[in-house]
């Protein structure tokens, strides 16, 4: 039966109230402008909450649908504008960057003509994918016609092939989905991947506002969404570019917050956090090494910092804590990776030659080829760092990129599955956190050296003009 | 791919509401084996039925390439879409 998809942007736009509730309640939307600035920002924490209540409300038999998430909403504006008239702004709205408005303007109307192309045929795209459909549009449409993850389906050794280890969060928003439209529209629901990607854009925006030029984070934008892997490959239902948008936005919102200090980015890393681990189980991996580095470093310089990040870990190991009590309790297999195995030397040692044509593959995924600029790109972003005097912010993101590299290839390294099936069939896909996450911090990265740039720039040009105006212009 | 949607139409034409079925193909034990191939289509495309384990525990089985005849269980129906390929309506006792 075909679903409106009308109420699918429905089911987007409660989703989208819970998170304006949660901006405010952060005091992060004083004025028109910034709630402006920040709407997007709302919509993705929105998506993340939602996804992560979701999910984890199938698993004691609970279903959301629209009667459901309005309740949501209500509840959210609710403390929001509760919370929001017994705060101050934030300390952080003081900080402004530079911004040439209408460049940044024209660039974020070439992204909105790339996603709105994109919607024409996302709407009419069927689950043709194997994964797409095999795992994860089975669990989609089994959470709605069962209501909840209790079923045989979610437990059953019969469907151990749809991966039951696997999280729930992206198939539980698409249930939601689905009740909202009263019908599992397989066509239909790939709107919703889209409007991921509207998210990610929307809340990299808005993260990043007033720290980073506005142009700068919408070429940024740009550049990710117009790589031809990220719209490709959302559109198989796969839920590696989902991983990657919730990943990456965790990370940038982790990297600001080493640099202003801000609570508020704590918590918003840790819900972006929250919402990869409940994405896919490599989701735990890529948040742990965006966890280390910070706390190694701060345990060293700022103990106090370092104890408030550790809250943040323990809130996203909280996210993820039902779904593993769940999977333990239904004895689930855990998939065919489990990094204990690293500590094997036995295994290591037998497996050692698999490092090789693992790295190989996986430095060849990440190529011009398939990413177009994004990875030189974030390279200039990380260069730019050193060069702008924040060292810091560049040695966090090259531990977090060298250390998810690492941990891609111990992944392919100890595992037992054929080598070359297993990277043929996952190589691709695997680095989209990688690649989209480093990509996503090269605005903050390169911030300040941009604006040292165009600030320098502008004094060329202001020393230099009223000695040539006289001799271009004679009177 | 050797199982076609006619194929899947067929299970589900054979199929009541509530039924519970079992998949019976060739399984080699190996990644992607026809059995486990099928398994994960019918498990997506036969929703909201649902599959079971054990043949015991289904309603209908769907035979691919194999005789139901062979799992030792008694059937009130067998149909046959062609040879190697049926749904068969199990007996259960009471």
């Amino acid at each position: 039966m075909p679903g409106d998809p009308l109420l699918l942007v429905a089911a987007n736009v409660l989703e989208l109230v819970v998170g304006v509730g949660v901006v405010l309640a952060l005091g992060l939307a004083n004025d028109l402008r910034a709630f402006a600035a920040r709407v997007g920002l709302a919509y993705g924490l929105g998506l993340a909450l939602t996804g992560i209540l979701d999910a984890t409300l199938a698993l004691v038999g609970v279903a959301v649908g629209l009667p459901q998430l309005g309740l949501l909403a209500i509840a959210s504006l609710l403390v929001g504008f509760l919370r929001r008239s017994r705060r101050s702004p934030v300390a952080q709205e003081a900080l402004q960057a530079s911004s040439s408005t209408l460049l940044a303007a024209g660039i974020a109307a070439i992204t909105t003509a790339l996603i709105a192309l994109a919607a024409a045929a996302y709407a009419v795209t069927p689950l043709l994918k194997w994964d797409g459909w095999a795992i994860w549009g089975t669990k989609a449409q089994a959470l709605y016609d069962f209501g909840s993850a209790t079923g045989p389906l979610f437990t059953s050794p019969a469907y151990e092939g749809i991966q039951q280890s696997y999280p729930l969060l992206l198939p539980a928003l698409e249930a939601t989905d689905y009740r909202a439209m009263g019908a599992a529209d397989g066509s239909v629901i790939h709107l919703q991947l889209l409007l991921f990607a509207v998210a990610f854009a929307g809340s990299l925006f808005g993260l990043l506002w007033r720290r980073v030029p506005s142009e700068l984070t919408a070429l940024c934008v740009l550049a990710i969404l117009a790589a031809s892997p990220v719209l490709g490959q959302l559109a198989s239902n796969y839920a590696d570019v989902p991983l990657a948008f919730a990943i990456a936005l965790g990370v940038v919102a982790l990297a600001r917050w080493l640099v202003d200090d801000e609570p508020w980015l704590l918590g918003v890393a840790a819900i972006f956090l929250g919402a990869g681990v409940l994405t896919k189980n490599e989701g735990a991996m890529f948040a742990a090494v965006a966890f280390l580095p910070l706390l190694v470093y701060l345990a060293a310089h700022d103990r106090r910092r370092a104890l408030r990040l550790l809250a943040a870990a323990g809130a996203v190991v909280a996210v993820l804590l039902p779904w593993r009590i769940f999977t333990s309790v239904h004895h689930l297999s855990t998939g065919d990776i489990h990094f204990s195995d690293a500590l094997r030397p036995g295994l290591l040692s037998a497996h050692a030659g698999r490092i090789a044509p693992s790295a190989h593959a996986l430095a060849g995924q990440v190529g011009v080829a398939k990413w177009g600029l994004l990875v030189p790109v974030t390279a200039v972003g990380v260069l730019a760092a050193f060069v702008g005097g924040r060292a810091v912010l560049g040695w966090f993101a090259v531990s977090w990129m060298v250390l998810s590299s690492s941990c891609l290839v111990l992944v392919y390294w100890i595992s037992s599955l054929p080598l070359h099936w297993y990277l043929a069939t996952s190589d691709y896909r695997i680095v989209a956190t990688l690649v989209v996450g480093g990509a996503a911090l090269t605005p903050l990265l390169a911030a300040d050296a941009w604006a040292g740039s165009k600030a320098a720039l502008r004094e060329l040009r202001a020393t230099r003009a009223p000695a040539i105006e006289p001799e271009t212009f004679p009177a | 791919m050797r199982y076609s949607p006619t194929v899947i139409a067929f299970y589900g034409a054979h199929l009541r509401p509530g039924d519970r079925f079992y998949v019976q193909a060739p399984d080699n034990g190996k990644l992607g084996n026809v059995r486990a191939s099928l398994m994960l289509t019918t498990g997506f495309a036969l929703l909201p039925h649902v599959m079971v384990s054990r043949p015991g525990q289904a309603d209908v089985v769907l035979s691919f390439e194999e005789s139901p005849r062979t799992l030792g269980l008694r059937y009130t129906r067998v149909d046959s879409l062609v040879d190697g390929i049926s749904a068969a309506r199990v007996a259960h006792a009471g």
